[in-house]
């Protein structure tokens, strides 16, 4: 596992390598507090999803697998969406139609088969964090060169937001266009890097 | 939102995949011939107009006589789990796990959540029009790219997204007030 913790953030990311899961986290990863906020919201989802699924698996005929995955993983994101509007309207406003929608994402419905509990764990945490870091890396590189800003979260006097002196935005970057360019160069950079080292 | 808004945004403006980015996955994993994408691309914009219906449909109808509003993501699923277990037909069979696991038909369905039936329609109608107009365009240009040489890192889904990437870039070019003003 200490091997494979590596190698699935960046070699054999799944996001990277086939884009499972990607799309509706594309459109938020324009700041980096979404990107975050997000994965974190997908770590939840997926951990839940993972150890409910597993211990239901064992008795759950397979045809009902799909569909008892589907609704779990509907609940779990229902949850986390009601407790972020409810505790923080701004950053749930920010992420809009998009934190509901991970619900229907392909990496929570790709079925775990039967494993011991402690391997899904393990996998959905992996999963978890390779949605993260990808994400948490689009949304810096198109933040910095859309916006030229980096936002985090306000805590205390820090407002959250900095500013990085002396760049030009391309603004064309925090649209619609940015997401699907950065994450396709990021991608090709990815397997240029898988191919030299194995 | 008014039908005719619904129209100019869903299918131009802010097309549903190029400019919203729902439902990116299947198109990049459309065929490269142009009949069979448009087969495929058929196969996942009707699901849209579904959507949209069902999402005036359930709320009115089973949630609101539960005082379930606040359900409607979770109910939405309910009826996509049931779907899946639907035994399958044909070219359903293929197209239904797809056209499922659409970020878009979802996507669709919350954000008609609220309208009215007329609107609710246009915009699944119009989110339909957007999503085969993006999987055809995209498979003429795949088709055009399959004659060039790419490096090979680009080779495959690097490709696919950049292309992706500069089609939403030309959507940009669509200006919603001289649309708007075009449709009344």
């Amino acid at each position: 596992m200490s091997e494979d913790f590596p190698r699935v953030l960046w070699r054999d990311n799944p996001l990277l390598i086939s884009l499972a899961g990607l799309c509706p986290a594309l459109a938020v990863s324009y700041r980096l507090s979404n990107a975050l906020l997000l994965g974190a919201a997908m770590l939840f989802a997926l951990l839940g999803t993972g150890i409910a699924c597993g211990l239901a698996e064992r008795v759950l005929p397979p045809k009902f697998r799909l569909s008892v995955r589907l609704l779990v993983a509907s609940a779990l994101v229902a949850v986390c969406a009601r407790f972020l509007s409810a505790y923080a309207p701004a950053l749930a406003a920010g992420l809009g139609l998009y934190l509901p929608l991970l619900a229907v994402n392909c990496l929570l419905l790709y079925p775990t088969g039967g494993r011991p509990l402690g391997e899904a764990i393990l996998e959905a945490m992996g999963r978890g964090a390779a949605f993260a870091a990808v994400l948490a890396l689009t949304a810096l590189v198109r933040e910095v060169l859309g916006a030229g800003t980096v936002t985090l979260f306000p805590i205390g006097s820090f407002p959250g937001v900095w500013r990085i002196p002396g760049l030009t935005p391309a603004r064309v970057l925090v649209a619609a266009p940015g997401a699907l360019l950065v994450l396709g160069y990021l991608s090709a950079l990815a397997r240029r890097q898988g191919r030299g080292r194995s | 939102m008014t039908a005719v808004g619904a129209v100019l945004t869903f299918t131009f403006v802010n097309n549903v995949v190029l400019g919203q980015l729902l439902g990116v996955c299947p198109l990049l994993g459309l065929p490269r011939q142009r009949p069979a994408a448009l087969r495929v691309g058929l196969g996942l914009a009707l699901p849209l107009p579904a959507a949209a219906l069902l999402s005036w449909v359930v709320p009115r109808l089973v949630l609101a006589p539960l005082g379930l509003e606040g359900l409607l993501l979770p109910a939405l699923c309910l009826v996509l789990a049931l779907l899946v277990l639907l035994p399958a037909r044909g070219g359903a069979a293929f197209l239904l796990p797809q056209a499922l696991g659409n970020c878009a038909v979802l996507g669709v369905g919350l954000a008609t959540a609220g309208s009215g039936l007329l609107a609710s329609l246009a915009t699944g109608l119009a989110a339909g029009a957007g999503y085969l107009l993006a999987a055809v365009v995209f498979a003429g240009l795949r088709e055009r790219l399959a004659a060039e040489q790419a490096p090979e890192a680009m080779r495959g889904l690097p490709l696919s997204l950049v292309t992706a990437g500069l089609m939403s870039l030309a959507f940009l070019a669509f200006d919603r007030t001289l649309l708007t003003a075009l449709g009344g």
